[in-house]
């Protein structure tokens, strides 16, 4: 689970183009929108496109999209749980 | 009604960004193409929107709001963007995407970025402006149509004034492509550059104003070039009443024997004993070359200076009171621009 966290902050630091983060910044809990990261509805749909491309997993109810996505930790979750 | 030059913000490949300064270092070329000196956009845009943005973006914004400082204007009545190849980073990003992903997972921020009204529509949604916000994609002809539409809403007394801009940047891709064709032929073609100009046009003569566009002529194609447009200019010149002794002339020279021609044979006819000076040498050859050569004109008018890195041939002037742009692209789009001192 530590080895994709730590994947999944590289990938979002370059999906989102978070040029001046270092992956020590984004605390694996932290929210990712809102107060968090600060992220808007753009990134998620880049986030929903990083998890298809990348980890082969397509979400297909979108009000699941607000639990996935809450962290980077969620993020991770879903892909173990979901990855086939 | 004249229409007055009262704020300049330009990116370019020269030290161009503090207005101040006038081409006192001169930086050459970086392999296949003029690469633009970028300024410290933190500066600028807040690292929340910068993420997100491309170069042409980040110096575009950045130029504009130089432009609107300088100018003291908070909010301008329109904003009119001129630009040959529009983002072409972002675009090729999401074409490159669209092909290797097999047109799947294709992702919102490069499409959202690409089309050519973006850095007109990103630099109104910046300020909140509401106003009219156009763009023009006309080849050699995009930034003199954009300062054309300024001009004449302005003359119809729509607008009191606009925030201008001629903008393109050039890409390893894109270069490859035109340096396969004989105007951009390694070695003894021309060079391609970018530029991303703003200037704020007002009604209204300001203590700062660096001059006043006086006229502007765009001619396509014409089937005798050197007589066409000669004549073109006499009449400019005519229906002005500039006197030739006061007048500084720049030109588009930029290594192309057939260009270069029609340059030679309108300045041996009416150009003998003026000035002429060239700016391809120092931005590169685009689309929108000539946002360079406003920007030229402009600070040549206010401080009353030719340096001597534009000098072409050089004849003596007492005072610069004018200064006419001929400019062409590929010897299909020529265009006239006559500016006067405040």
């Amino acid at each position: 689970m530590d080895k994709l966290i730590q994947e999944l902050k590289e990938e979002i630091i370059e999906a989102l183009n978070l040029e001046d983060m270092e992956i020590d910044e984004i605390d694996e809990e932290q929210a990712l929108f809102g107060d968090g990261l600060g992220l808007d509805s753009i990134d998620a749909l880049e986030l929903i496109v990083l998890l298809e491309k990348n980890y082969g997993i397509k979400i297909e109810d979108p009000k699941q999209g607000k639990d996935i996505f809450y962290s980077v930790k969620s993020m991770a979750e879903y892909i173990t749980a979901h990855q086939k | 009604m004249s229409v007055y030059i009262n704020g300049i913000g330009i990116i370019s490949p020269q030290e161009t960004i503090d207005n101040n300064k006038f081409l006192e270092k001169i930086y050459p070329f970086d392999k296949d193409y003029f690469k633009m000196i970028e300024p410290a956009y933190k500066e600028y845009i807040a690292p929340r929107d910068l993420r997100r943005m491309s170069k042409i973006l980040r110096n575009g914004i950045v130029a504009g709001k130089i432009a609107l400082k300088e100018s003291q204007l908070a909010m301008p009545q329109a904003i009119i963007t001129g630009t040959g190849l529009g983002c072409a980073i972002d675009t090729e990003k999401f074409l490159i995407k669209m092909i290797e992903n097999k047109e799947k997972f294709l992702t919102p921020s490069s499409f959202i970025q690409s089309t050519h009204n973006t850095l007109g529509g990103s630099i109104a949604i910046g300020l909140g402006c509401h106003e009219y916000n156009m763009t023009y994609v006309h080849r050699g002809f995009s930034f003199e149509t954009a300062l054309l539409d300024a001009q004449m809403m302005m003359q119809t007394g729509e607008i009191n004034n606009a925030l201008v801009g001629g903008f393109d940047e050039m890409t390893d891709n894109h270069i490859q492509l035109l340096q396969a064709t004989e105007m951009y032929k390694p070695n003894s073609g021309t060079v391609a550059g970018q530029v991303s100009g703003f200037f704020v046009l007002e009604n209204e003569k300001k203590s700062n104003s660096y001059a006043k566009l006086l006229d502007l002529e765009m001619i396509y194609k014409p089937k005798q070039t050197v007589s066409t447009v000669s004549g073109r200019i006499e009449k400019m010149l005519l229906d002005h009443k500039i006197n030739k002794e006061n007048l500084v002339i720049v030109m588009g020279y930029n290594g192309v024997k057939a260009e270069e021609d029609v340059y030679q044979s309108i300045s041996k006819q009416l150009f003998e004993h003026q000035s002429i000076t060239h700016f391809k040498h120092l931005s590169g050859e685009s689309y929108t070359a000539s946002a360079f050569a406003f920007w030229m004109a402009a600070q040549m008018l206010k401080k009353q200076n030719i340096p001597q890195a534009i000098l072409y041939s050089e004849k003596r002037i007492s005072k610069i009171e004018n200064v006419l742009i001929y400019n062409q692209y590929q010897k299909t789009e020529h265009s006239l621009m006559l500016l006067g001192k405040c």
